[in-house]
């Protein structure tokens, strides 16, 4: 009898504990919660911007998270410029790297070439993998089409030592844009 | 008062916990690439302990003795969620470049380490000096290998070019072994100085 009358008071305690913490936790999430949204939303619009900077909107299309071949897109808009003409797509989607996933947006303009990559996460070796982020790399994927090989030292050249890192990018690159020109050729048709 | 400076002392020096006590290596050595990176995570780890450490001393009359590790993890995790979701919020940056390493200043073993031999068993501002000590000493320690390895890594500090355009950098440091290498000079140096200062005394 003892011993439930103990336990039983453990319980009450721990409990008691976890309650506060719960909601010390809730009372900062909701705090933080807005301005969390809001920083996400930020930075993809400046990447966004970076690649459109003409577009004056962008809009979300219905797209779920999907893999094609290596690489995933997670989501898709179409930019839209001054009134309301369809300027090209923009999709955010990773691709496995050397070191973990490197996480790309991919403009393409309204002929279906690329207007822009840019590289907004990724855990390559520093110095080495790392350098695919550059600009200088990045540049080469600009204006390019389906038609194009995508093969790295022949049409893309590589990141110097890097070259499963730059092979991972151009292959995700590639497979986003395939994918992408055949959803809107669908939905054209 | 003394004994206060005495608690805060002991933490960079004689207990200092990464070079003495060889806790929480795994976030010391991978996140010390450069100083900005290395001053984050000591004040996300600083701001983690020194919460801990207040609320375990605080309720230390109240903790029956058979729950006191769940009731230290609760509180741990508790406070890093909390530092991760106001990183998030306004330094969206900084939580960016130390990713994974947020989360698990969770199981960073400094800091359990630091409750159950310490803050729960001392009265509050014994705790908040411990404290103080325990994450200035980590603080110094990351830090000053991150400005090593930023400089001859990436021959930048804080981002600034120190060398010109002519240097090389040495990429060695900006790597893994680069981090062993500098925190084994590290460790050698304060060994020798608290030898040096023990014979001292001795004599």
């Amino acid at each position: 009898m003892q011993d439930s009358k103990e336990i039983f008071k453990l319980g009450i305690t721990l409990g008691l504990i976890c309650l506060i913490a719960g909601f010390a936790l809730s009372a900062t999430y909701s705090f933080t919660k807005d301005r969390i949204s809001e920083n996400q939303r930020k930075a993809l619009i400046l990447a966004q911007k970076e690649i459109f900077p003409e577009a004056s909107e962008f809009r979300k299309l219905d797209i779920s998270e999907v893999k094609i071949g290596s690489a995933t897109i997670i989501e898709a808009y179409e930019s839209i410029g001054e009134g309301e003409k369809h300027i090209g797509y923009i999709a955010t989607a990773f691709t496995p790297g050397y070191g973990g996933n490197i996480v790309f947006v991919l403009g393409i303009s309204y002929d279906g070439s690329i207007k822009g990559v840019k590289v907004t996460e990724q855990t390559e070796t520093p110095g080495l993998g790392a350098n695919i982020t550059k600009p200088a790399f990045l540049k080469q994927f600009a204006g390019k089409t389906l038609k194009d090989e995508f093969i790295v030292k022949k049409d893309i050249k590589p990141v110097t030592s890097a070259t499963i890192s730059s092979r991972s990018i151009t292959k995700g690159v590639k497979e986003i844009l395939g994918y992408i020109i055949k959803q809107s050729g669908e939905k054209n048709r | 008062m003394k004994n206060l400076l005495e608690i805060f002392k002991k933490g960079v020096f004689k207990e200092n916990p990464v070079l003495i006590l060889m806790l929480g290596l795994c976030s010391v050595l991978a996140v010390s690439t450069s100083v900005v990176n290395a001053a984050g995570m000591t004040l996300a780890f600083s701001f983690v302990l020194i919460g801990s450490e207040v609320t375990i001393s605080l309720m230390r009359n109240f903790i029956p003795k058979t729950l006191r590790v769940p009731i230290f993890i609760v509180v741990i995790g508790s406070f890093t969620t909390i530092m991760s979701l106001l990183l998030q919020a306004f330094l969206p940056d900084l939580n960016k470049a130390l990713g994974i390493f947020i989360p698990l200043v969770v199981v960073n073993c400094i800091i359990i380490g630091r409750i159950e031999a310490f803050a729960s068993k001392k009265s509050l501002s014994e705790s908040i000096f411990d404290a103080l000590g325990m994450g200035f000493g980590y603080g110094i320690v990351i830090i000053s290998i991150g400005a090593i390895r930023e400089l001859l890594g990436s021959g930048t500090i804080l981002g600034y070019p120190v060398f010109g355009s002519n240097y090389k950098a040495a990429l060695f440091f900006i790597l893994p072994p680069g981090a062993f290498l500098v925190i084994g000079i590290e460790i050698a140096i304060l060994n020798k100085v608290l030898s040096v200062s023990k014979r001292k005394r001795e004599i």
